[in-house]
């Protein structure tokens, strides 16, 4: 794991490896579209419109996970100042918005046929839509800062306590009253979802997480190359500044 | 399946979807082709140089 602490040994590891993570990622999401559309049944109550939650689902899910995995880089930085910590964390953050974006618009889409609105004030809609405007802001953060060392550590902290609404999406269904309803997949008496609806929602969810963990290796080596662009670009610009400083500059005039 | 009432929403939502994650590969795959192109500016030599100090934290920190 150390060794791939350094980004040279990291960029080969992730050209070896996105071909093949991309190919299985294709693969998986092409079965689980055949499996969403054509071989599960419709429900009884919500008819076709249930479709969507093979993709609001795994998004859902998603956008949680993400920002778990951007609170453990946080740590990554705060704490072992592991070299890609960082890199990796600031690479996420744009994806988890995206992933949240999706989970909010298809919810919108499902809830105006299903609950008669596009969007309620509901514990678990707000929490969620807090969640897509830290994942902005953490964007934003990046930035803003133009200092490397300063925006890392000031993102890390920001992640960090923006974690406690993780728990708060998570739970929300049962602390509060909501038009939302409570888990389905993940609860204590087992999934309360048929089989047949059950297997493709996974495998869109495994397709998801892997399109995630290919985007996140891409996403983690052009951080890699633009720190690098930046270090050329600094020593370029020393180099030129050295060459026309006030000791090396005549201006002409022993001419 | 088409003679659902709300048919018209599980597409707008898979379009949605689609523009979403071809957007994200894209912005992804643009940026790389960007960065390449900027870094082949500058001699291979210098790139071997600066990739060796890429270990280290960032250089602001305490």
């Amino acid at each position: 794991m150390r060794n791939y602490a350094n980004p040279s040994n990291f960029l080969r590891l992730t050209g070896v490896l996105t071909p093949y993570l991309a190919a299985l990622t294709a693969a998986l999401l092409c079965l689980g579209l055949y499996l969403a559309w054509f071989v599960a049944p419709p429900d009884y109550q919500q008819g076709e419109t249930v479709r969507i939650m093979y993709l609001h689902v795994p998004a859902a899910w998603l956008s949680m996970w993400i920002y778990i995995v951007m609170t453990s880089a946080a740590l990554g930085t705060l704490v072992w100042r592991h070299p890609l910590a960082d890199a990796a964390q600031k690479a996420a953050a744009p994806l988890g918005a995206a992933f949240t974006f999706l989970c909010l618009v298809t919810g919108s889409l499902w809830g105006k046929p299903m609950w008669g609105a596009w969007w309620v004030w509901d514990a678990r809609l707000t929490s969620v839509l807090v969640l897509f405007l830290i994942y902005l802001a953490l964007v934003a953060l990046w930035r803003t800062i133009e200092d490397p060392g300063k925006a890392a550590r000031a993102a890390a902290i920001f992640t960090l306590v923006g974690a406690i609404n993780i728990p708060i999406i998570k739970f929300s269904v049962d602390w509060w009253n909501t038009l939302h309803q409570p888990a389905s997949v993940f609860r204590l008496g087992g999934p309360a979802i048929a089989g047949s609806m059950l297997w493709p929602l996974l495998i869109m969810a495994l397709a998801f997480t892997l399109l995630f963990a290919t985007l996140h290796l891409m996403a983690i080596r052009n951080e890699i190359l633009r720190r690098r662009l930046r270090r050329l670009s600094i020593l370029a610009a020393d180099a030129a500044g050295a060459e026309f400083s006030p000791a090396s500059t005549s201006f002409g005039a022993a001419r | 399946m088409t003679a659902d009432p709300h048919f018209g929403f599980v597409i707008v939502a898979y379009a949605i979807a689609f523009v979403i994650i071809a957007g994200m590969i894209l912005a992804i795959l643009r940026d790389y082709s960007t960065l390449r192109q900027a870094l082949s500016r500058f001699p291979a030599g210098q790139r071997r140089g600066a990739s060796e100090g890429e270990a280290a934290p960032p250089e602001s920190w305490p």
